[in-house]
């Protein structure tokens, strides 16, 4: 106990205001992504799409389709699906940025 | 298919926390245009009013305690800031708001959180000399004022109740000592009164730390004082029963009042604070004049409830939580037990000292247990700080 209570205590030597706020301007980075997180359907998504059993086959054996084969997926409508959700993130990233540059 | 509409009247820390939290929870029915939430502010800017204490003595910059609203509001809330977010009238009755450019706006919920407003101008006199931390341009002229005061005779003045913060006059008083002590090397050259209108600052715990405090300090407190004007010319602060203090720096904390749009809407009490259940935060004037799909939290509250920054952010959580609870009719109430606390400073950060604090919290039925102040205290303290807009203001807990 006494021993905790001592390392403790040298921890405490270790922070000092100048410290505490370099370490929160690294908790507020932090957060944003906890809040980002926390507020998006992208993460059930994504949580879904990493445990597909096809993408378990794909990594386990990966496919090497050609460009033929790249066009042809083109035609799946979970490909459409998945296509569009990243177009849609790339625009949503311009608007972000666009957003934050004018601050 | 009609959007349900949640209006929501400032962009403070209630304003903030309610359309971070309810745009998360329902983001699936603001996409599907089955929800709209629409934010009002007459500021441009979001800023945090519990830091400005430490600005004065050089321990948090202006730009820690303000953000872009964009930065602070998710971009799922629809937004009017300026002359057409400067709410003029509130109709409860026909669920209509109005703002100062002439837009009227409809809602199915209500969101009032337009905090208080500082009126030096109660208190005749004061505004002609009118030196205060309560605002962000206040705090800084302060620190001006502080740096390059020498000698005399510094009084500390709030002249009623109820203020934002009531934790902060002591606070800033206790800095104040540290600073002048330990910073500029000056404090044998200075005389401090903290003067206080009613008989305890916060509850007995907290009172008993502070008064210590003061003690310890030579810093010379009068309770149940209560200004009853300013004398500029002699530079002299009267009480209600004619006492006189001479003063060569005075330092006020404003009488403060709810926001006068919602006292000329007659929403109000006489002094614009706005009548609610204790409990759910819903507006209630009386048994029957009520409206259950209006709530006012945070400072902009009843005269009964004390008007804290951690009063706030509980009641903000709750109430978000049931705005959406209202919006699915499940019939669940998060129910606000009162939950409370100021922090309490009993040394600054100097090169001479480490901070010292404390959190002293309660609820309606548990009173603040004693307490002893700590440097991890006054750590978490400073962090909060620094983490506010990203962790509250974001509705993150």
């Amino acid at each position: 106990m006494v021993e905790l209570v001592d390392s403790i205590e040298l921890l405490m030597t270790f922070f000092n205001d100048q410290a505490i706020q370099d370490i929160s301007g690294l908790l507020s980075q932090l957060l944003k992504l906890v809040n980002a997180i926390s507020s998006t359907d992208l993460v059930d998504i994504l949580e879904r799409c990493l445990m597909d059993p096809e993408l378990d086959k794909a990594l386990l054996d990966p496919p090497k389709p050609g460009l033929w084969g790249l066009l042809s997926a083109l035609g799946d409508e979970d490909m459409k699906r998945g296509v569009g959700i990243v177009v849609e993130l790339l625009k949503a990233m311009g608007r972000a940025c666009r957003e934050m540059g004018e601050l | 298919m009609v959007a349900t509409k949640l209006l929501i009247l400032g962009a403070g820390a209630t304003g903030s926390i309610v359309a971070n939290k309810v745009s998360r929870e329902l983001r699936r029915d603001i996409a599907g245009d089955k929800y709209e939430i629409t934010v009002l502010d007459k500021e441009e800017v979001n800023r945090n009013p519990a830091g400005y204490t430490f600005i004065p003595f050089h321990l948090l910059a202006p730009e820690d305690m303000t953000r872009p609203m964009s930065m602070v509001l998710s971009p799922r809330v629809k937004t009017s800031f300026g002359v057409g977010g400067e709410v003029t009238n509130v109709d409860l009755a026909n669920r209509k708001v109005k703002v100062k450019d002439g837009k009227l706006y409809e809602y199915d919920y209500l969101l009032i959180g337009t905090g208080a407003r500082l009126a030096p101008d109660v208190v005749p006199g004061l505004s002609e000399d009118y030196n205060t931390f309560y605002s962000i341009e206040g705090s800084i002229v302060m620190r001006d004022i502080l740096s390059k005061f020498d000698k005399g005779h510094i009084v500390v003045t709030t002249p009623e109740m109820p203020i934002a913060c009531p934790g902060a006059p002591s606070k800033f008083t206790i800095l104040l000592d540290d600073y002048l002590k330990h910073v500029r090397d000056i404090r044998e050259n200075v005389d401090i009164t903290f003067l206080w209108p009613i008989p305890n600052i916060g509850p007995g715990v907290y009172n008993a730390k502070a008064v210590k405090s003061f003690e310890e300090r030579g810093i010379d407190y009068r309770k149940e004082w209560a200004t009853k004007e300013v004398d500029p010319k002699n530079k002299e602060v009267v009480s209600m029963n004619g006492e006189k203090v001479g003063y060569d720096l005075l330092v006020s904390i404003p009488p403060h009042r709810g926001v006068k749009a919602m006292q000329d809407s007659g929403i109000g009490d006489d002094k614009g604070w706005i009548p609610t259940n204790k409990y759910t935060l819903q507006y209630q004037k009386s048994l029957t004049e009520k409206y259950d799909e209006v709530y006012a939290i945070g400072d902009c509250g009843p005269i009964t409830m004390n008007k804290m920054g951690i009063n706030a952010h509980f009641q903000a959580l709750k109430t978000g939580q049931n705005l959406v609870n209202d919006y699915h009719g499940n019939g669940v109430k998060s129910i606000y037990k009162g939950e409370q606390g100021c922090p309490i400073v009993e040394s600054s950060y100097t090169p001479n000292t480490d901070g010292k604090a404390y959190m002293v919290t309660w609820t309606y039925g548990n009173p603040a247990k004693p307490f002893n102040s700590t440097r991890l205290g006054w750590l978490i303290y400073r962090m909060y700080y620094y983490i506010y807009f990203d962790l509250t203001a974001k509705a993150i807990m």
